[in-house]
């Protein structure tokens, strides 16, 4: 088993196992590809163009263990990272452009510096200052969350504190929490690059 | 199945715990008290109820506490290290579930 905990990249994470031979299952922090022989056969988040996006974007801890694999298709790990590249966010993309490219039919998503929602998309208020307050209620209990989330019967929020500043993500379903997590993950980068009101 | 079996067969698995809700006690637990006692927990299912949560993941710089409502008044709470990622340790969360049910 190879652990690697820090901001490694996905693709370098599976050139590392492209030549090798053998059932290997690769886990990010929330999701679960599935390489034979240097083929990618599963993703745990959803289509193959949902597993192009993914591994385009994920950053973070990177596990990866020999076990038998699931096979559902079959991509190179060569083209999976051409097309992968291909399909990246641009190295200047702000916030707004990487919300537009995640496709939550549902959800919405909220960047708030201080008590001043500075970015946002298709966001519920009232839902939104409602599961503010849980962070709150997890704080006066005694915990120090550096992410938190509520999973309901309505749908999952994710939410992250940085400071005074905090992101908030809501999608319908549990089925696409690993996605919700990356992008709330991945809006880490713009709450201090973003200009208010 | 009983929380002792779950905690030895699920090894990363740091703490586990059956509670009701109410501040006093857990109804069971292993080194869940480490983590958080029953006032703390019941005051975060308190307002996980009221906003209809079914679970709560709240993941911290070393560990993640995850609790799950089984029940009306039973949750289940169990306790991961943050080097996991926390979609693997969910999974063993669900799967305790459907043993103890």
């Amino acid at each position: 088993m190879l652990e690697i905990k820090g901001d490694i990249s996905l693709m370098d994470a599976l050139q590392m196992i492209k030549p090798l031979q053998g059932e290997f299952i690769v886990h990010t922090e929330g999701e679960e590809i599935h390489v034979k022989d240097g083929t990618i056969t599963w993703f745990s988040g959803g289509d193959e163009e949902g597993c192009l996006k993914y591994i385009s974007r994920y950053t973070g801890n990177v596990k990866i263990e020999t076990g038998k694999v699931k096979i559902k298709c079959k991509i190179p790990i060569d083209e999976a990272i051409m097309r992968a590249v291909l399909a990246a966010p641009p190295e200047n993309a702000d916030s707004k452009s990487v919300l537009a490219s995640i496709d939550y039919t549902r959800g919405w998503f909220a960047l708030i510096k201080g008590r001043k929602i500075i970015v946002s998309r298709h966001i519920d208020k009232k839902k939104l200052k409602e599961i503010l307050s849980f962070w709150k209620t997890v704080e006066t209990s005694g915990k120090k969350p550096m992410e938190l989330i509520l999973i309901t019967r309505n749908g999952v929020y994710d939410m992250l504190k940085m400071g005074n500043n905090y992101i908030v993500g809501f999608c319908e379903s549990d089925k696409t929490l690993g996605k919700l997590h990356q992008a709330v993950k991945e809006l880490r980068k713009y709450v201090f690059k973003e200009p208010e009101g | 199945m009983s929380l002792k079996n779950l905690k030895d067969r699920y090894q990363e698995i740091l703490a586990i715990g059956l509670f009701n809700g109410e501040p006093g006690q857990y109804l069971e637990e292993f080194e869940m008290e480490k983590y958080i006692d029953s006032t703390g927990l019941s005051q975060i299912i308190s307002d996980m109820e009221e906003k209809s949560g079914l679970e709560t993941i709240i993941i911290e710089e070393d560990h993640i506490l995850f609790i799950m409502r089984l029940y009306e008044k039973l949750f289940l709470t169990c306790v991961a290290p943050s080097s996991k990622p926390f979609g693997y340790c969910r999974n063993i969360l669900h799967r305790m579930a459907d043993e103890i049910s």
